[in-house]
């Protein structure tokens, strides 16, 4: 007697193709069992920490059960071949679920899972390995359908495994994110949660799918529903490229030119198991060899690219560390001139009295080159004096200490008040100072008057200092429409270059050309001016045609409304 | 004992177990041949009452062979059992596991029928 349908591992080849095309099985399980592995050793290669042990296990895994199933799929390469590897797979697919959470926990705590945690995921695994062990999830091999027979309690527990673990993994998502404190995390969170979440959704629905179908007799082929969980595995890889090359997880340098290589390679690589004629694999082969070495050169070249940036933006953060520990350094300098000037100013301010009382006479007659010493002594302690409040209020300015009583007051005649009090000071250097006013509007401002006559009186004593000959002439005009007002004072002195010019209201800073006139300047002066009168809302600035032309400083305030005082 | 020693202990005994059951089942199933085969075999109605296809629900060419099933331990399996292809197959008389099934009732599934010799050929008149 004959059985023609019976025709050994060619009746299981054909049972199988008949069932479900061999190219989408290739397609399914080899690349993802490849790239897994492969992504999971480049992971472990680079990176040795428990985030990337604990998803290298997931993987490792996971190939181990993408290649079982392909084999058990594989009948007619034997009943001993397809028994063994299909008897595994319930086994790798419990550890790979219970791995991925554990993976998860780690990745979102930086933590180790807790002792209990480890110790239930063990209990929950043992009755996988027990009847692994004793092959009980097997009960035969079926020559007829080519396929091996599940005992009932086998896909039940896997099914259960699979289903506590996605809610564990939703559930843990969920709290996680929200109790991430910004948003940066909270991404992170989402991502590594969604990843992880479809990666089990897939699988978990693809087994109740196929488990259901398994239920209904008149449904052919119930097991084909079960490989559409594979493609759960690329999601989470996507999921972890993202994590990868927007948030740096596992602090893997990789730039999201590489995983686009990587990801071309393996889909052009993958047109292998649909190329049937020779020409199309040819065609395959020249575009992958193309591919790879245009891979080469730009993942080559982005990656220079990126190191570049990398350096720059390191250089950026020491510039940063450096410029606030110098900041630092200049708060506690401030501090302490302000300390030492406090010591000063007291003793300095007795020996100005007691040379005062002297020079006029209240302690009797000096011989006159006693009287020229002490003349001396008077000016020099005068100089002392101003440096140590300029000093001082340098120190209050970066301290933020600076106090403005702010009145309304009129600037034209604090102008003219300064200029007559500096006039005898210019004409013993044989200079003429002039006040001039072309005030339309009500002349008046409303600032801190000591401060404001302070800022004039710098401007006209540096003009002083650094005028040779010529006059120094002080204009207060205003323009009552732009309700502003201005006092210039412009002198015919050794002026400035346009490299002064940008830096002369800087601290420390002196003309180049300034020791030749004056010795005297401390470079505060014009930045104390400048602070004082941004301090109360106004303005300065400084204009020279050049050195050796003249220069000219200009205070602004905004005018107050109103008309013209006679007085 | 330190949380890092019950990890580790855990994590290599986790490793021995997994690697266990995959060299158990290898041996089991490779070595051994420890598992069951069933098999379609050739049924002499005469003999048995045996299955046959129903051809009254098939579109395709169907084979109105008659047959039985048969299970018997993989380890005890002629070859033409363990691919499916006995020409003749009977039970060793001293082999307790080799089971055979002849067509009940209760074996019945959808697309067979159990063999009526007289009413098949009636049929077939």
């Amino acid at each position: 007697m004959m059985l023609s349908q019976f025709t050994s591992i060619q009746y299981c080849y054909e049972y199988l193709i008949n069932q479900i095309p061999v190219s989408l099985l290739f397609y399914s399980h080899i690349p993802t069992a490849l790239i897994s592995i492969l992504f999971g050793l480049y992971l472990l290669y680079k990176v040795r920490d428990l985030q990337s042990k604990t998803l290298f296990v997931v993987l490792f895994f996971f190939a181990l059960w993408s290649i079982g199933d392909l084999i058990s799929w594989f009948s007619f390469l034997g009943s001993k071949a397809t028994m063994f590897s299909w008897g595994l797979l319930d086994m790798f697919s419990v550890l790979f679920s219970l791995c991925s959470y554990y993976f998860l926990y780690v990745f979102v705590t930086k933590r180790d899972l807790p002792i209990w945690q480890k110790l239930a995921g063990f209990i929950l695994f043992i009755p996988a390995l027990y009847q692994t062990y004793k092959g009980s999830n097997l009960l035969l091999f079926d020559s007829t359908i080519c396929e091996a027979w599940e005992s009932d309690f086998a896909p039940s527990y896997l099914y259960l495994i699979q289903s506590f673990t996605f809610i564990l993994v939703v559930l843990f998502s969920i709290y996680q994110y929200r109790k991430a404190s910004s948003s940066r995390e909270k991404r992170e969170v989402a991502l590594a949660g969604a990843g992880v979440g479809l990666f089990l959704g897939f699988f978990l629905s693809a087994t109740w799918v196929s488990n259901y179908l398994l239920t209904h007799p008149d449904i052919e082929y119930a097991y084909n529903y079960s490989i559409y969980g594979l493609f759960g595995m690329p999601v989470l890889l996507i999921f972890l490229g993202i994590l990868i090359v927007r948030y740096k997880a596992f602090d893997l340098k990789i730039v999201g030119a590489q995983m686009l290589v990587v990801a071309l390679i393996a889909l052009i690589g993958s047109q292998y198991f649909f190329a049937a004629t020779s020409t199309t694999i040819v065609l395959v082969s020249v575009t992958l060899f193309l591919s790879l070495i245009g891979g080469y050169f730009l993942v080559r070249s982005v990656k220079r690219e990126v190191e570049q940036r990398e350096q720059i933006e390191k250089l950026a953060t020491d510039l940063q560390k450096a410029n606030e520990r110098l900041k630092e350094l200049d708060k506690m300098k401030s501090e302490f001139v302000s300390i030492a000037s406090h010591q000063l100013r007291s003793p300095i301010t007795a020996i100005r009295g007691y040379v005062s009382m002297l020079v006029e006479g209240s302690y009797g007659k000096f011989p006159d080159k006693a009287q020229e010493v002490l003349e001396r002594i008077g000016e020099s302690s005068k100089f002392m004096a101003t440096s140590i409040e300029d000093y001082l209020n340098v120190s209050r300015i970066e301290a933020g200490n600076m106090k403005y009583e702010l009145s309304d007051f009129n600037l034209k005649e604090q102008a003219e008040k300064v200029s007559d009090e500096l006039r005898q000071v210019a004409m013993k250097k044989g200079l003429v100072l002039v006040f001039r006013s072309d005030v339309s509007g009500s002349g008046m401002v409303h600032a801190d008057i000591g401060k404001t006559r302070q800022v004039i009186m710098n401007f006209i004593d540096n003009s002083i200092k650094y005028t040779q000959k010529g006059t120094i002439t002080v204009v207060a005009h205003d323009d009552p429409k732009q309700k502003k007002m201005w006092v210039t004072i412009s002198d015919t002195g050794i002026g400035m270059s346009k490299e002064t010019l940008s830096e002369v209201f800087d601290k420390f800073v002196r003309a180049k050309n300034a020791n030749q006139v004056n010795v005297t300047g401390t470079g505060l002066g014009l930045f104390v001016a400048k602070k004082m009168a941004v301090g109360m809302g106004g303005k300065v600035w400084a204009e020279s045609e050049g050195d050796g032309k003249g220069s000219q400083f200009h205070i602004e305030f905004p005018e107050l409304p109103g008309k013209a005082n006679p007085a | 004992m330190s949380r890092s020693f019950i990890s580790r202990s855990l994590f290599w005994l986790l490793v021995i177990l997994v690697a266990g059951a995959v060299v158990t089942r290898y041996y089991a199933y490779f070595v051994q041949e420890d598992y069951y085969l069933y098999a379609q075999v050739p049924c002499d109605p005469s003999e048995a009452t045996c299955f046959i296809n129903d051809c009254d629900m098939s579109d395709e060419e169907c084979d109105t062979t008659p047959f039985m099933f048969a299970e018997m331990s993989a380890s005890h399996a002629p070859d033409c059992f363990q691919e499916n292809n006995c020409q003749e197959f009977e039970c060793p008389a001293d082999d307790d596991s080799c089971v055979v099934m002849e067509c009940s009732e209760d074996a019945l599934y959808d697309g067979v029928l159990c063999f009526d010799e007289p009413n098949f050929f009636l049929e077939q008149l």
